[in-house]
């Protein structure tokens, strides 16, 4: 079995080919590495030239060329470096964002559903974009901050070998501080993660809160509040910095205490005359300075810790399970619910051992208290989630079994909530099918909204993101149905919209659904109850499953529910409000 | 207004001690130079003993451990200081948006708050305790040593001092390549984000239209795009950097040729050149910290500006006068508003609403109906005539006053995390347990209340999650009831509601309106008006009809024709 591959290399195999860029990205910044011992070997090799009497304006103009021959190739490269790896890197995020869409488009939605829209979103735009950083910035960067030095002592120990080995020494008690200090901080993360929490709770409260805030005249009680959060992160970052301030200043200059070692060390060997003096100063120089340069390393493994949960969340989306099954959708459209069980958190069930049978061309209203399962049931046929036990059936065929695009293609769903993309009202009718503006205006007549559509300065292409985000609630429902018109599935599925609309509005939005029902298997979720007199049976779902099917008068006999909830909508239907009367 | 913020991004006396520390740290490091230069003379002039190099360690201790103690002090002392302003500029933030209208409060723009006082005023901080202490650092340890070098070889300083002086000029080419091309980064990320908020929110309808995906081009471009422009612009920023850096090295070749030659003429000695060598190895390393400091110092002050704009909003201006006790009849004199300029939503609106009355507004949606409630509750301010309250013109009274006298019953339901008995009392502070449960019962919120794990004192998380859109809605009802404040002005959004839900709302709503007073009604059916006191229709930003239903249907105009409609739907 193929070991499965995490974080780093995980990100590499996203990247795909686009990991030459990084590779040559990588060499280019060892190359560029390399170079950077050059300006110190042209420093070594004048003093010693000038101590032994032997530096002239040849040497020195040859030196000059070389340094800058040299630079140019280094700065070159690491030019490039960066050039390569961010080219490698964009393309690395373009291409995760498709992977992690088109994994989407086969999930099932309820997986989508069980993380918020904005945990994928903040996965798609934020989690993907740092992996830029690492691709671009630190992956490079860690080639050049880590090579550095060692290519750098290994100069040096190509020089001299005691005074090279003398010159790492630094490093010991540095990275003892370093570590004292992340153990200090680490006393405090419980506080920086309550703290943190607190305060973006508090600013939240008060911002979102400020109407209320000033209607009830809580003004200064809540700013109380939102600044005693405040004061808290100010106590809490002025106790971490005097715990910590001082040891990650002491890191910082302890990285460069080699001159108090090498300069007696090496004066010692060049008094008596082991070492030259170009050897000596080259190690008093440069001994103290290139440990310094391995101190953006720390910062980068913070950044390494936000790419790498990153990469998990990513990862976590690419391993949900997606949906499969071969069968053509099948030829007949009668719908089946065959002893469903279904639960959306694997505690509690919504439907248990669940029965229904919807013959092809009827049209059934499922009623129920909210919570109770109405719109599970179609989000079971459309396989927005799939059953946990027994089988929905489309045709006798599982729908579990049937290509899922195919299933797609011959279901029409109209949501509750209407969604309209930012493009024209024809692109949002026709949807990306293949059809013409006199398809696309038919639909719309019979969805009651053509006449609105052509009274507009722009017509059909009129962007919905723009003027259209003035439609109201009522004009954006119709041409979500005058979509489902022009595709003309067979089966329909329609989640009945809440939203207010004015009588006016509504009267045409009926129209428009009495259309689109025509011909068709409709299941209807209705939250209002005007609409069950128009459909042949309704559902009744209660207690985790359809406790009554019949026709309107069959089910004010049989459905106490029923016939209860009819009551109540007669009434609220009858309210008329009067001010006044008892205190 | 602005004067009285200008204050607060000023570093602290504790904060500009401590940069000061920074600084001389970093002068200090340069004084390794002459020790350094003692130690090479001793070697050109034969004479040198062990002796020599003890007194070069014992200067060098010194210096170290005088750094090592001036960091310390000073870097925590920076960061302690930076906190100290960061809390200031939160703090100044929270009591500058107390004084911004409400209108100003809309979604996009409380984020934009948040984010604010929170991850920027954070950033701003990284400029103050980092990158300016290094700017000042480096660029006084520059200058410092090519004073040095002058008084060694004038040339070569002046070389050197060129090459500080260059940054200039690299930077105001990059600050022209990022603002050309942030531009439109910024333009594509904005569209990439969008076009996934979009295509997540509609991944249900996308998918049954075989448009989910790859398959969905305009995605696939802007999230192509993006990645295009990004690439782009690092490819126009990044060259300034590294042509920087070369020209140092040709700084420091010239350098080399200039002193070779003033050594052949004898003007320097050989420890002079090697020093001045070392000097410029090092100096090439400092000015490219500096400019690498530049640049993310010219970044957070992307920060800066976004707070400073806060401070810049105008507040609201008011005399302090107070309502009129005595009468709470409405009225609205030749009023216009618009949200966007252009788009006019109320259009010369008159009506005067009289104080004990039910009064019902209805039209259609989009026709300005809400936007009455937005005015009267002094969210936002009408562009053209006259508000009063009980004869008081609201334009000289402040926010708060006139929200004493209004209780809004709608759906958006702010929720503070805090248990429910408190959410209930916020509307009235003195207001005993009892009354709070009484009031809740009458809003037929007692039932689901007491279902909750501690009944009452169940703290309610983030902003009221786990409430239905029934529940809340009375819960809003509750606060109005204990409240009873002379004003009420009701979003009727029951026909958002399921059946049960409805019905609990509306008897809940019945007992609300058991109190005389003034009380504004948005409708949006028909029948539950029928007994109002007076009804006005809106249409087009105009009142269109206004008096009580019977009159209303002899006129047979447009509310007529809306209950009509009404009873179409009714069957």
């Amino acid at each position: 079995m193929k070991k499965e591959k995490k974080g780093f290399s995980l990100l590499l195999e996203w990247a795909d080919r686009n990991r030459l860029y990084i590779l040559l990205s990588v060499i280019l910044a060892l190359v560029s590495s390399i170079g950077s011992i050059v300006p110190y070997l042209i420093f070594y090799k004048m003093i010693d030239a000038l101590v032994s009497g032997m530096f002239d304006m040849q040497m020195a103009v040859r030196l000059a060329v070389i340094l800058l021959v040299t630079m140019l190739i280094r700065v070159v490269c690491n030019m490039y470096a960066s050039i390569a790896s961010h080219k490698g890197a964009y393309n690395t995020l373009f291409r995760v964002r498709c992977m992690v869409t088109e994994h989407m488009s086969k999930m099932p939605l309820g997986a989508l559903d069980e993380r918020s829209t904005g945990e994928i979103k903040y996965v798609m735009n934020e989690s993907i974009e740092k992996m830029e950083l690492f691709l671009a910035h630190n992956l490079p960067e860690l080639v050049l901050y880590a090579s550095g030095p060692v290519i750098m002592f290994v100069f040096l120990m190509t020089v001299n070998t005691k005074l090279g080995l003398l010159s790492i020494l630094p490093l010991l008690p540095a990275v003892v501080v370093m570590m004292l200090m992340f153990m200090r901080f680490g006393k405090y993360m419980d506080r920086v993660n309550a703290s943190s929490g607190d305060l973006s709770g508090s600013v939240g409260e008060y911002v979102n809160g400020m109407r209320l805030i000033k209607a009830y005249n809580m003004s200064v009680r809540s700013f109380r509040k939102y600044s005693d959060a405040i004061d808290r992160q100010y106590d809490l970052w002025c106790d971490i910095s005097k715990a910590t301030g001082p040891l990650y200043a002491s890191y910082i200059v302890l990285l460069e205490c080699g001159i108090l070692i090498l300069v007696p060390a090496g004066g010692y060997l060049f008094v008596n005359g082991h070492i030259t003096a170009g050897v000596l100063l080259l190690f008093a120089f440069i001994g103290t300075q290139y440990l310094s340069d391995i101190r953006p390393l720390q910062e980068l493994s913070n950044n390494l810790a936000f790419v790498l949960n990153g990469v998990t969340q990513v990862k976590e989306i690419l391993d949900t399970p997606i949906m499969e099954g071969s069968k053509p959708f099948p030829e007949k459209y009668d719908i089946g619910l065959q002893n469903v069980t279904f639960s959306y958190d694997g505690e509690n069930n919504v439907l248990e051992n669940t029965d229904l049978k919807i013959a092809s061309g009827e049209k059934v209203a499922i009623i129920g208290a909210s919570g109770a399962g109405k719109s599970t049931i179609i989000q079971l046929v459309s396989r927005f989630y799939d059953v946990g036990k027994g089988a929905v059936k489309i045709g006798g065929v599982d729908v579990k079994d049937i290509d899922y695009e195919d299933l797609l293609a011959h279901v029409s769903v109209v949501f509750q909530k209407s969604f309209l993309t930012r493009g024209s009202v024809y692109e949002n009718i026709a949807m990306g099918m293949d059809v013409t503006m006199e398809d696309v205006r038919n639909a719309a007549k019979a969805a009651q909204i053509d006449d609105y559509i052509m009274s507009l300065p722009d017509g059909y292409d009129t962007l919905c993101g723009g003027y259209g985000s003035r439609f109201s609630g009522g004009q954006k429902q119709r041409i979500c149905i005058a979509r489902a018109i022009l595709k003309d599935a067979p089966i329909l599925l329609l989640d009945e919209a809440t939203s207010a609309a004015d009588p006016e509005n509504q009267v045409e939005i009926d129209k428009a659904i009495d259309n689109l029902c025509r011909n068709k298997t409709v299941l209807i979720v209705a939250h209002r109850l005007d609409i069950v007199k128009k459909c042949d049976r309704i559902a009744v779902v209660e207690d985790r499953g359809i406790s009554a099917i019949g026709s309107f008068d069959e089910m004010l006999q049989k459905s106490d529910y029923f016939a209860n909830v009819w009551e109540q909508y007669k009434e609220a239907r009858n309210t008329k409000y009067r001010l006044g009367g008892e205190v | 207004m602005k004067d009285r913020y200008t204050g607060i991004f000023r570093t602290g006396k504790k904060l500009k001690i401590a940069i000061a520390g920074v600084v001389l740290e970093g002068f200090m490091t340069g004084l390794n130079f002459p020790v350094l230069f003692n130690l090479l003379n001793s070697i050109f002039t034969d004479g040198i003993v062990f002796g020599d190099v003890l007194i070069s360690v014992v200067y060098l201790t010194i210096i170290y451990v005088m750094r090592l103690i001036l960091y310390s002090v000073s870097y925590t002392g920076s960061q302690t200081g930076g906190a100290e302003v960061t809390r200031g500029i939160r703090i100044a933030i929270g009591d500058k948006l107390k004084k911004i209208p409400l209108g100003i409060f809309t979604e996009k723009r409380t984020g934009f708050y948040i984010n604010a006082a929170t991850s920027e005023t954070a950033d701003y901080e990284q400029i103050l305790t980092h990158k300016l202490a290094d700017i000042i650092k480096y660029t006084v340890l520059t200058m410092i040593l090519v004073i040095y070098t002058c008084t060694i070889h004038p040339g070569v300083g002046a070389i050197l001092f060129v090459t500080l002086i260059l940054l200039i000029p690299v930077m105001i080419l990059s600050v022209k390549q990022v603002n050309h091309y942030g531009k439109a980064k910024n333009l594509a990320r904005e569209e990439n984000v969008s076009s996934i908020t979009e295509y997540l929110t509609g991944s249900q309808t996308l998918r049954s239209y075989a448009l989910a995906g790859t398959r969905n081009v305009s995605l696939t471009e802007s999230m192509r795009k993006y990645s295009e422009i990004s690439y782009r612009y690092e490819k126009a920023v990044l060259p300034i950097g590294f042509g920087y850096v070369y020209l140092v090295y040709i700084g420091i070749a010239v350098s080399l040729i200039l002193m070779t030659n003033a050594l052949r003429d004898q003007y320097i000695t050989a420890p002079q050149l090697i020093i001045i060598m070392m000097l410029l190895l090092f100096v090439s390393k400092v000015e490219m910290s500096l400019y690498i400091s530049l640049v993310a110092y010219r970044n957070l002050t992307i920060s800066r500006k976004k707070i400073e704009s806060i401070f810049e909003e105008k507040e609201e201006m008011t005399d302090g006068s107070e309502l009129n006790p005595g009468s709470f009849d409405i009225e609205f004199k030749a009023v216009d508003f618009s949200y966007t300029e252009g788009e006019k939503v109320l259009a010369g609106m008159s009506f005067t609403i009289r104080e004990n009355q039910l009064t019902a507004i209805v039209g259609e949606s989009g026709s300005g109906k809400s936007t009455i409630f937005n005015l009267i509750s002094k969210y936002y301010k009408p562009d053209h005539g006259t508000i009063r309250i009980g004869g008081t013109d609201i334009r000289e009274i402040s926010a708060e006053e006139v929200l004493r006298s209004i209780s809004m019953v709608d759906q958006e339901v702010f929720l503070f995390d805090d248990t429910v008995m408190n959410n209930i009392r916020y509307a009235r502070e003195n207001a005993s347990d009892a009354e709070v449960i009484r009031a809740c019962k009458l809003a037929n919120c007692h039932d689901f209340i007491m279902q909750m794990e501690n009944g009452y004192d169940t703290v309610i998380g983030e902003n009221g999650n786990r409430l239905s859109g029934g529940e809340r809605q009375r819960l809003s009802i509750a606060r109005a009831i204990l409240r009873n404040s002379p004003i009420i002005l009701l979003d009727e959004v029951t026909a958002s509601l399921d059946i049960e839900n409805e019905l609990l709302v509306k008897r809940a709503i019945k007992n609300l309106l058991k109190t005389k007073r003034t009380v504004i009604m948005i409708a949006h059916t028909m029948s539950i008006v029928e007994n109002a006191d007076c009804i006005l229709v809106v249409d087009q930003g105009k009142i269109a009809e206004c008096g009580s239903h019977e009159r209303l249907m002899r006129q047979n105009g447009k509310y007529a024709q809306m209950c009509r409609a009404s009873r179409v739907l009714q069957g």
